[in-house]
């Protein structure tokens, strides 16, 4: 389809040609399947509803006949549409594949139960995708479990007010698999009690890969409550993290890798708590292109405070603000960089 | 029926590891709960909820999660399995509370995971009660919820208690939440047993006028250790103390760190007692107003990072021994 010609030069030939039958049953043919290329694949909405009260994915997901699922709404919503969810209940897992927005706004639970070893939601856009999420619950409901929200391709993905938990494998794996910049933003947003990692910052290409979290709880996952890992992507990773508490997880509460030949992966912590982890507070894993700085924070009820490996300069930084008391390592203190 | 049989011992062996699979009863891993058109002898599904939260906690599967559908009452709630209870927004979903009862009691196994979002549960007078009492799970995340107006006799009036009772690792999670006019204290966490673990993170919570304390933790009857951070959080007009940590020789090593928090016009601002190993540290909080002390160290190790804003307490607002900012 991508090939045909469809300039207006090439549709003026054909009509100049159309005295011919052969030729004029082409044209059409033609006529038809640029109009097609240009149009919706079907009659799409930029605005489309979904409820669990009265929905039905036969619908056409206007207001009154709405949709009963996020993938049946998504699916005929134009690129760059919203979904609005009306009502409370579950609207199942979804993938999405264009720029949309997926909104509840307090209507009541909007949520997407996860087992056999899906995936709630995936994002896997083209390099100008935006996506929206907001008041979203993706919760893992055991019978072989699965992954919260799985990103592997577009431009951006913000999301507010959501809930990934009790999920067997990770929360949140950003992972764009694309090279190119990538966007993620997550506030006011609960990961917690999940089998793995609770947001997972994991590019697989030679990426730009922008994160910003705020306000964002990490409770209670069994390995990092948040890591960034350049270990298998190249270009930069830089992450912000603020105003948020990463407590009671199994592994680390903030953490940082990468190594010699891949992405630059850095980790500005502010403003936020890492408490009673099970391994370590923050932490730099790796030995080279991985940097930690951490102010106004606290660190408290870790065995470790903080780690990093020496002969790498001084990958972990604080600014000399942090409040760092009660770990079981009699609280270190990390190299400083001056507050300016 | 020759060619029959071996049919019939596939599709045995077919079904066999199904119905292995499926839950003990019919239950389902999403339910619903109204107010408006409830029934508990509903089986919980969207188009027919039940009526009570026990009811719909009783059809749902372990790990699944119950959805409030309106507002309304929806009555006490005991949870021994992994469960989600949400109301985003639809109104109040609230538990009276009387007669000594418990509004939300979770006595769950090593592995329950429990989150609550979005709920009240209100002391009504005739006998009081305890708001939410912890006796066992692995982890219980509380966010969007309040618990005020609990009173009654001794052993009860207390807005939430994390005090479970088997050795083992604890979470809890408390955030933008609301823990108000209980008559006896907002939060505690005072676990029984040996060798506890308890992790307890705390963000945006706000204890208000308790008749005892705002938020205290204590390892006295127990050994292992309690380890409790506390951040943006408010404690004022409560009785007694706004924060405290306490534990005993042979006690458990109980901590407390409040960063950004404050604690006003209580009795005392926050205090540590009676053995070394209860400890608490202050970092750019404020202690004002209050009656008594500005803190209490009873024996308990008390200190501050020196960013700390005391003033307008009755004691003249002494200097707390200090530990630097890393």
């Amino acid at each position: 389809m991508s090939r045909l010609p469809c300039d207006g030069a090439t549709i003026v030939k054909w009509r100049a040609a159309m005295t011919k039958r052969t030729a004029w049953l082409a044209a059409l043919a033609l006529v038809l399947a640029c109009g097609v290329q240009t149009a919706p694949a079907q009659a799409q909405l930029s605005r489309t509803f979904v409820s669990a009260a009265s929905g039905n994915d036969a619908n056409n997901c206007d207001r009154p006949t709405p949709c009963r699922t996020f993938q049946g709404a998504h699916d005929k919503t134009n690129d760059q549409g919203e979904i609005t969810v009306l009502d409370p209940g579950g609207y199942g897992g979804v993938t999405i594949t264009k720029s949309i927005s997926i909104v509840n706004d307090s209507v009541g639970e909007a949520s997407t139960l996860v087992s056999g070893g899906a995936t709630g939601i995936t994002v896997s856009g083209g390099p100008g995708t935006y996506v929206n999420l907001r008041g979203i619950t993706v919760q893992g409901i055991g019978f072989g479990g699965g992954t919260g929200l799985v990103f592997t391709g577009g431009f951006s993905l913000t999301i507010t007010n959501g809930v990934f938990r009790n999920l067997t494998g990770h929360g949140v794996v950003f992972g764009p698999t694309v090279a190119g910049p990538a966007n993620l933003s997550v506030s006011d947003t609960i990961v917690a009690d999940n089998g793995n990692i609770g947001i997972f910052v994991v590019p697989h290409a030679n990426v730009t890969a922008r994160v910003v979290i705020d306000a964002v709880k990490l409770l209670n996952n069994s390995n990092d409550g948040l890591a960034v890992d350049g270990q298998i992507a190249t270009g930069t990773i830089n992450a912000s993290v603020t105003n948020s508490v990463s407590a009671n997880n199994g592994g680390t509460g903030f953490s940082v890798f990468s190594s010699a030949n891949t992405a630059k992966s850095s980790l500005t912590l502010i403003r936020s708590v890492a408490a009673n982890n099970k391994l370590i507070g923050v932490g730099v894993l790796s030995l080279a292109n991985a940097s930690l700085w951490v102010g106004q924070s606290s660190i408290t009820g870790n065995p470790t405070s903080w780690s990093a490996p020496n002969g790498n300069g001084t990958p972990l930084l604080s600014f000399g603000d942090n409040y760092i008391a009660g770990n079981g390592d009699g609280d270190p203190a990390p190299p400083t960089i001056a507050r300016k | 029926m020759t060619k029959l049989s071996p049919l019939l011992a596939l599709t045995a062996i077919l079904l066999g590891p199904l119905v292995a699979a499926a839950p003990a009863q019919a239950q389902l891993s999403r339910t619903f709960v109204s107010a408006a058109s409830g029934n508990d002898a509903n089986n919980c599904d969207r188009p027919t909820p039940c009526r009570t939260f026990q009811g719909a906690h009783d059809k749902t599967n372990d790990q699944g999660e119950i959805t409030v559908l309106d507002s309304g009452g929806y009555g006490a709630v005991t949870i021994t399995k992994s469960i989600s209870i949400v109301n985003d927004g639809v109104g109040e979903a609230s538990i009276l509370v009387s007669g000594g009862a418990t509004g939300i009691a979770i006595t769950g196994g090593a592995s329950t995971s429990v989150n609550l979002r979005g709920l009240t549960v209100q002391g009504i007078g005739f006998g009081g009660g305890n708001g939410l009492v912890f006796n066992g799970g692995l982890s219980l995340t509380v966010t969007k919820c309040v618990f005020r107006n609990l009173d009654g006799a001794a052993g009860f009036g207390t807005g939430v208690a994390f005090s479970p009772a088997v050795g083992g690792t604890h979470n809890l999670f408390i955030s933008d939440s609301v823990v108000a006019d209980n008559s006896n204290s907002g939060i505690i966490a005072f676990p029984t047993g040996t060798g506890q673990d308890i992790r307890i993170a705390v963000k945006r919570v706000q204890m208000l006028r308790n008749g005892v304390d705002g938020i205290a933790v204590g390892g006295g009857s127990t050994t292992g250790s309690i380890n409790a951070a506390v951040s943006d959080s408010l404690s004022a007009n409560n009785a007694r103390f706004g924060f405290g940590a306490v534990s005993v020789a042979n006690g458990a090593t109980t901590s407390l760190m409040m960063l950004r928090s404050v604690s006003a016009n209580n009795s005392t601002g926050v205090t540590a007692g009676i053995d070394p190993r209860a400890r608490l540290w202050i970092g750019q909080s404020a202690i004002s107003g209050n009656t008594l002390h500005t803190w209490f160290a009873d024996g308990g190790t008390l200190q501050s990072f020196g960013d700390n804003a005391m003033v307008g307490n009755a004691d003249g607002n002494p200097a707390l021994p200090t530990i630097a900012m890393k």
